[in-house]
């Protein structure tokens, strides 16, 4: 390496390994980290996310800000200031931010042993699966431990493959999906994902994916039937206990019974993805308990690691992963179930429950969809609906424009939600289930302001 | 010729899980005027042999070739805390200015792993990793050759670079054989995942050469052992 390479590389990073170590800034500090983050974004990690932002801005916001610590159902930017978080990380903060049971069981990890050996056996990936045969529907058992919600799916959709593959003749093997799921970015995932933008650029996808509607039984047993007369076998149907990225479109009830029993009829593998639902989100510990419907596999991740670690599993019922046990080498991960995310994971399922994170979810999530749909009935001009389980809720506008100046105007009162991928007309309410009723009431506070500015500002024609 | 549009050509600088497969010293030269010639991205998986492992900070510096793209993982993280990376040109990535959420992730980048990261890569420098490596590699190769000498029946090949280390024995039984009588002498090294009668010798690049010692000390033993067994 060469000598100039050498030292500016050492220089930068130990700049910013004392950055990492200081514990407050001082003003000055404060403008210089934003200042480089703002020109290390724009030079090498993506110039268009500050645009965005810029974009759709007030004159008077900032949107160069930056984040810089959090705990429970806040996080603060470099220069203090606080924003309640509705956006949860897009699922990932269920439990708040910095759950003191998850940090204390990951910092008491780390302190011993943070990844495995990758060869021997180790305590914590034993613990967890066990836990989770506990508390995963029925029969579920079998646990194969994961980093991340696309590779969940992925995963999902593999041992799927590889039941059928040991069970049946034919080979094709497609996977039914539905319309608007998202489901993952990653190649497999990306394949049984619902949405024109985000596929079209990446063709060839993994073969044999099919969409239905979504909330329609019938469907799939059509699709169904259509495959059976064209000789195309299905290894599986794959869908989201509410769809999150569609907008918060939670089924009709009788759909995942329905569902379950076609599947059954069809003799198709039943994959559902909790990333998003899962871990108490949607007011039940996992969103297809809803229905209290048994899949055969189940994807986790998000909340999982409990907002601390990157982690997910696939949680399958005994026969599904018979499979495995002949050759356990055929899908492996290196850091999935590693001794941090393990920990972490222990620690949030343990305070899921402890806390009865399903429960407040619930309850909370029933106190704010009261006083959204109060707004709707308010601006009929604004809102077209909302919709939403638990704390998963979709509030859905009629003009493109006015998700997105809501979620910049409730930025500026110090409230940050979501936009969904696969719906741009809707803003997403996916707070930490532990966020506090006074927090709750200033973000619907800020969200009337919000509104009565918006209504405004497409009165004279400045947004549509 | 059939007017399937290639995208990309990718590969490892040294294949990890086929067994520490080092390519000719002109391959990925010629690999990178190639995928120039035919307008095709080169993809270099540095997963395994980045950060230091086989003697350079990236294995594809040891041909001094600039792929288009590289992927990093594991040891990226500083084997603290799971992280990975894609490195891109700008030419590669430009397309992704337009909608930055074409692709995303919802872990990727988390400030946990990008501390590791920052962290991985400055103590790499400081501590020179990629140097300790290359040392370290070449001495413990040049002793698993000496072994390979000694034991030529059981031996097939020993190859590598840096401390990515592959030895292949006759077959996949010997290979087992070795492999759990080192584990018996509380030596641990990594089967291939795509070669059974191959397997790999990859500690830390901090590993003293004590350590190296007794390994070769072990491993000889158990080679003796094995000998007896299959002879």
């Amino acid at each position: 390496m060469n000598e100039k390479v050498r030292k500016q590389a050492l220089a930068k990073s130990q700049k910013a390994l004392d950055l990492i170590a200081q514990s407050s800034l001082s003003k000055a500090e404060q403008d210089q980290v934003v200042k480089e983050t703002v020109a290390n974004f724009n030079t090498y990690v993506n110039p268009s996310i500050l645009e965005i932002r810029k974009s759709c801005a007030n004159e008077n916001s900032d949107y160069q800000s930056v984040e810089w610590d959090d705990s429970d159902d806040t996080f603060k930017d470099v220069h203090g200031r606080e924003f309640i978080d509705c956006l949860g990380g897009f699922g990932i903060f269920t439990l708040g931010h910095r759950n003191p049971t998850v940090i204390k069981a990951v910092t008491d990890q780390l302190k011993r042993q943070a990844l495995h050996s990758q060869e021997i056996l180790d305590p914590l990936r034993g613990y967890l699966s066990e836990l989770l045969a506990i508390l995963s529907p029925g029969d579920m058992k079998w646990s194969f431990l994961v980093n991340s919600g696309t590779e969940a799916v992925e995963g999902s959709l593999k041992f799927a493959k590889l039941y059928q593959f040991t069970k049946k003749a034919n080979h094709n093997k497609g996977v039914i999906s539905t319309l608007r799921a998202f489901h993952g970015k990653s190649m497999g995932s990306l394949s049984v994902s619902g949405k024109d933008n985000f596929r079209e650029a990446f063709y060839p996808h993994v073969p044999g994916a099919r969409f239905i509607p979504y909330g329609d039984a019938d469907a799939l047993d059509k699709e169904l039937k259509i495959c059976d007369m064209i000789g195309f076998d299905i290894a599986a149907f794959i869908a989201e206990p509410v769809q999150g990225e569609a907008g918060a479109i939670v089924p009709p009830d009788d759909y995942f019974p329905k569902v379950r029993e076609i599947c059954d009829k069809w003799g198709v593998v039943m994959i559902v993805d909790e990333v998003q639902t899962g871990m108490g989100r949607t007011g039940e510990l996992w969103g297809i308990d809803n229905w209290g419907v048994v899949p055969d596999i189940m994807a986790l991740a998000k909340s999982f690691g409990g907002g601390v670690m990157p982690a997910g599993a696939i949680i399958l019922r005994p026969e599904l992963y018979e499979p495995m046990f002949e050759d356990p080498w055929l899908h492996t991960s290196t850091f999935g179930g590693n001794p941090l995310a393990c920990a972490a994971a222990i620690a949030a399922l343990h305070a899921t429950l402890a806390e009865d994170i399903p429960g407040q979810a619930k309850e909370k999530g029933k106190y704010l969809k009261a006083k959204l749909e109060a707004y709707a009935a308010e601006y009929p001009d604004l809102i077209h609906e909302v919709r939403g389980l638990g704390l998963l809720i979709g509030l859905e506008f009629i003009g493109n424009d006015m998700g997105f100046a809501i979620g910049m105007d409730l930025f500026d009162r110090g409230v940050v939600v979501s936009g969904t991928m696969n719906n741009a007309k809707t803003i997403r309410f996916e707070p930490p289930a532990n966020i506090t009723y006074a927090h709750l009431d200033y973000v619907v506070a800020s969200l009337g302001e919000a509104l009565a500015d918006v209504r405004v500002r497409v009165k004279t024609g400045e947004l549509q | 010729m059939i007017g399937a549009g290639i995208a990309a050509f990718i590969a490892e600088p040294v294949q990890g899980e086929a067994g520490a497969i080092v390519p000719a010293d002109d391959y990925f030269p010629k690999v990178r005027e190639i995928c120039d010639k035919w307008g095709i991205l080169f993809i270099a998986d540095e997963v395994q042999t980045g950060m230091g492992r086989t003697g350079k900070l990236w294995g594809i510096e040891n041909w001094g070739v600039a792929p288009d793209i590289m992927g990093m993982g594991k040891a990226f993280g500083g084997g603290v805390i799971p992280a990975g990376n894609i490195v891109l040109s700008e030419r590669v990535y430009e397309v992704m200015f337009e909608n930055p959420y074409l692709h995303t992730t919802t872990f990727g980048g988390n400030p946990v792993a990008t501390a590791a990261a920052i962290a991985a890569l400055h103590v790499t420098i400081d501590e020179d990793i990629p140097g300790q490596a290359a040392e370290k590699g070449a001495y413990l190769k040049g002793k698993v050759h000496d072994l390979a000498a000694k034991y030529p029946d059981l031996y097939d090949d020993v190859r590598g670079l840096g401390l990515l280390i592959g030895m292949e024995f006759k077959s996949a039984e010997i290979g087992y054989a070795v492999t759990t009588g080192l584990f018996k002498e509380r030596v641990l090294v990594g089967g291939t995942l795509n070669n059974a009668k191959a397997f790999r010798l990859e500690p830390p690049a901090v590993i003293t050469y004590d350590q190296l010692d007794t390994v070769v000390a072990r491993l000889d033993e158990v080679l003796g052992t094995v000998r007896k067994q299959f002879a």
